[in-house]
């Protein structure tokens, strides 16, 4: 999603329901489909990569709430 | 064999089959009897599970509980609507007056980029009567006017000097009228046999050296009165096409953003009415009949006058029953203007209409008849009907943005002024001069001229590019063009920032150049450098409320196609 986007979704009082995409498109910026499949995969034998890519998701979620004005325990 | 190798056989056999069984969650202790191994093989687990499970965007496993061997089915359940895609992003970047908002559009819009277009006349001339002298006449002698035919007449005789090989429309001619042909004089008014082929309302001629015409049309029994016939009639360079007349370039600037509901159709409220068996009210744009018909019923229903031009779809939604079918049309007062078919697309050419009919058969029975009708733009059937709106807003552009230099000018559909709403800011691509201000030369190509007042400020081009250039009078090409003298009346941007100029080999002085040029004829160039204006105090967030299936009009003056960028978010 670009700022146009992500502006008009909050215009139009549909933050909650663009969030999941706005989140998916943060995560993919960084990791592919086919990076967080083989992550996943490998999650006990990697522990360390799956906790990096853990946060980052984590990381992703919450500016996805902030650049949608949602509030946090939304 | 011998004995003991048997019974070292069967032990290796006994000891093999117990941890088979083992293998298989039953404990064997060693003090079962071959003779207990089959019920111990009996009491091995092959109970299978069937499982349900709901999709997950992530990967897992799926393994059986515990007292299960194993899974004889897994069932998927649902299916995983990905909330990811219930809205995605649309810009129209088109150039137009009015656009279709798309279906399933949000409330709210964004205009993102609003641009300007000027336009120089397509109409070459304008043969408009009384402007333009008839006379009744088959002389070919310039200036004659006598007036002795009935089945011919011609235009007084104009300054036009085609392109060689170029073909030309006469658009417009008055049905029963014809083209019979077009006479020919050089600059030294001597007539020029033969000079023109023309073919239907079309002309063209391989000479160069045409200076002025007249036009000489056939039809029959023309008297005083037939030269009024002659009005919106004009040369344009292509076919089916008609504007007025006009000097110099148009620019288009947007005076507002006009936003429209889906619905064209405002059905004006009917109290409660019983007529003939029949009881018909409507409410709210909704059409409400019940009764069995005593006669033939003519149902004329008022409606927002309007004029349809093109073709549109024609939506209903109905319930209840009506024993009979119920044609209906629409209608200029009893005049019948189109038949309606429920939900199905109909073709108007520039009629008014301003009333809906429903005729009801003798002896009908119905029911509970609730008729929604709806018109929109366009082949495309609506997916949900809309209540009638009309206006919905209007974003009028503040009087200071407008006053802008530049504000409205364009050369094309990729270099125009434009209002950044993001941005908030004016950005002007294009500038303008007069032709006569420019400081023209001669140059070592005879007949062709340079000027070079723009080179500091001009986008430049390289000489095998056709640079962003405007100019009513003269058509833009390469510089290379230009220079091989490809054509007449042609002008292009050099490598160095220069124009070059070609008219024709008439023009052979810089003097003869600017009596070329009138103080109308302007020449709009691209800047190597846009200007920026903050303009962030006069304009606001740049949001509209639109309806799906309703329209966008970008009110300029002459109603003209002016550049824009909306961005809708529509429900998937």
């Amino acid at each position: 999603m670009d700022k146009k986007e992500i502006e008009l979704a909050i215009k139009n009082g549909v933050a909650d329901k663009v969030y999941p995409k706005l989140v998916r498109d943060l995560i993919n910026e960084k990791y592919s489909i086919y990076d967080e499949l083989a992550i996943q995969r490998q999650r006990d034998t990697k522990p360390l990569e799956f906790e990096e890519y853990n946060n980052y998701c984590e990381q992703c979620k919450q500016e996805a709430k902030e650049l949608l004005n949602i509030k946090k325990g939304e | 064999m011998s004995i003991a190798s048997e019974i070292t056989r069967l032990q290796t056999a006994k000891s093999n089959i117990k941890t088979s069984i083992e293998n298989k969650g039953v404990v064997v202790s060693s003090s079962d009897k071959l003779d207990d191994y089959p019920s111990l093989i009996d009491s091995i687990n092959i109970s299978t599970q069937e499982k349900v499970v709901n999709p997950q965007n992530y990967t897992r496993e799926i393994t059986p509980d515990v007292g299960y061997r194993g899974l004889s089915k897994v069932v998927l359940d649902g299916v995983l609507v990905d909330a990811h895609d219930s809205y995605t992003s649309n810009t129209d970047s088109s150039v137009a007056y009015t656009k279709s908002v798309p279906s399933g559009a949000l409330k709210y819009a964004s205009l993102d980029k609003l641009g300007g277009m000027s336009y120089k006349c397509l109409n070459l001339k304008d043969l408009n009567y009384p402007t333009m002298s008839y006379y009744r006449n088959n002389l070919t002698d310039f200036n004659a006017t006598s007036d002795n035919s009935t089945t011919r007449i011609r235009t007084e005789s104009f300054a036009f000097k085609p392109t060689s090989n170029k073909t030309y429309y006469l658009n417009n001619i008055p049905s029963g009228i014809s083209l019979i042909g077009i006479g020919a004089f050089n600059s030294n008014q001597e007539i020029i046999s033969s000079a023109f082929t023309s073919s239907g309302n079309s002309f063209s001629t391989t000479s160069s050296n045409v200076e002025y015409i007249f036009i000489l049309f056939g039809g029959s029994n023309f008297d005083s009165n037939t030269k009024t016939l002659f009005t919106q009639i004009g040369i344009f360079e292509s076919n089916n096409i008609y504007e007025p007349y006009f000097e110099g370039i148009r620019d288009t600037a947007i005076t507002s953003v006009k936003s429209y509901g889906a619905n064209l159709l405002n059905i004006s409220d009917v109290a409660e009415t019983t007529y003939l068996g029949i009881t018909y009210k409507v409410q709210n744009g909704v059409i409400y009949l019940n009764g069995l018909s005593q006669n033939e019923i003519s149902l004329y229903f008022t409606i927002n006058e309007q004029t349809l031009n093109g073709t549109y779809y024609y939506y209903v939604e109905a319930s209840g029953t009506t024993s009979n079918t119920l044609p209906k049309a629409f209608r200029k007062e009893t005049t019948n203007v189109v038949n309606l078919t429920d939900n199905n697309t109909i073709s108007v050419l520039n009629r008014i209409v301003n009333r809906i009919l429903i005729y009801i058969p003798n002896a009908t029975t119905i029911t509970n008849y609730t008729y929604k009708p709806m018109l929109v733009s366009g082949s495309t059937a609506p997916t949900t009907y809309y209540p009638y709106r009309g206006l919905i807003e209007t974003k009028t552009i503040p009087a200071e943005v407008q006053a802008l230099t530049g504000y409205g000018w364009g050369v094309n559909d990729t270099c125009y002024n434009y209002i950044d709403y993001e941005a908030k800011k004016f950005i002007q691509k294009v500038a303008r001069v007069k032709a006569k201000d420019l400081t023209f030369n001669t140059t070592s190509v005879s007949n062709m001229f340079s000027a070079s007042d723009l080179n500091s400020v001009i986008k430049i081009v390289a000489n095998n590019e056709t640079a962003n250039l405007l100019c009513n009078v003269l058509t833009t090409t390469t510089a290379n063009s230009v220079y091989g003298k490809s054509t007449t009346n042609i002008i292009g941007v050099v490598n160095n920032g220069g124009i070059w100029i070609y008219v024709n080999d008439n023009i052979t002085t810089v003097q003869e150049l600017y009596n070329y040029f009138t103080d109308n004829d302007y020449i709009y160039y691209e800047l190597a450098t846009p200007i920026e204006t903050d303009i962030s105090s006069y304009i606001d967030d740049g949001y509209i409320e639109v309806e799906g299936n309703g329209s966008l009009t970008f009110d300029n003056t002459y109603e003209q196609a002016v550049p824009s960028e909306i961005t809708y978010l529509v429900e998937v």
